[in-house]
């Protein structure tokens, strides 16, 4: 039987939200949003490529190197 | 993702559900940030700031975050963290950011480490910072 393979991908996004101190920040709207989309870095690509796997060795749970 | 190492067992742990690992839920979890812009590797298991004991604070979750599906638009995968960092707290320039399982610095487990500049907070702001997480295949 053959195997496949599921590889997930892990993505987000870092947001700022930036109040004047008098500002109420949970009824205002903020003076500035700053916003940046991250992504797997271009090692941790390298690291799925070369097939880095999961053990578990006394209910911990060890990449296996 | 800038994921860690500890941050992949930590994923592969709650899957299984074996209790290996603090959970990164609203008691614990927190949002970190440093003025250390340090390369990211997957080894880290702290901000750089901590790490070089220079200017970085970790801020606990506000009230119903984390949260899953924050939105409400059937976006069942993707988690937001959110943490507000008042007037006098993290004065400085954010050029790190990470998630953690504590608010006690160098302490706990990191999930990810990210290397950006925020801009530089002052006194006379506060910042509600949030970071969103989404799993796809």
């Amino acid at each position: 039987m053959s195997r496949s393979k599921t590889k997930a991908k892990i993505k987000g996004v870092a947001r700022v939200k930036k109040f004047n101190a008098d500002q109420d920040e949970t009824k205002e709207e903020p003076v500035e949003v700053h916003e940046q989309e991250f992504d797997l870095t271009e090692d941790q690509i390298k690291q799925v490529k070369k097939g880095k796997k999961l053990e578990i060795i006394d209910n911990q749970v060890i990449v296996k190197e | 993702m800038a994921l860690t190492d500890v941050g992949s067992n930590v994923i592969a742990s709650v899957l299984l559900g074996d209790g290996s690992y603090t959970v990164f839920d609203n008691t614990n979890a927190a949002l970190g940030v440093g003025d250390d812009n340090t390369a990211f590797a997957t080894g880290q298991e702290q901000l750089q700031a901590e790490a070089n004991a220079t200017s970085a604070l970790r801020k606990g979750m506000n009230t119903g975050y984390p949260s899953r599906n924050p939105d409400t638009d059937g976006s069942e995968n993707l988690t937001r963290y959110q943490a507000t960092f008042g007037t006098s707290e993290a004065n400085f320039e954010w050029k790190e950011w990470g998630i953690f399982n504590t608010t006690t610095s160098g302490d706990g487990e990191m999930l990810c480490r990210v290397v950006e500049n925020l801009g530089t907070k002052t006194s006379s702001a506060k910042w509600v910072f949030e970071i969103d997480i989404t799993i796809t295949a």
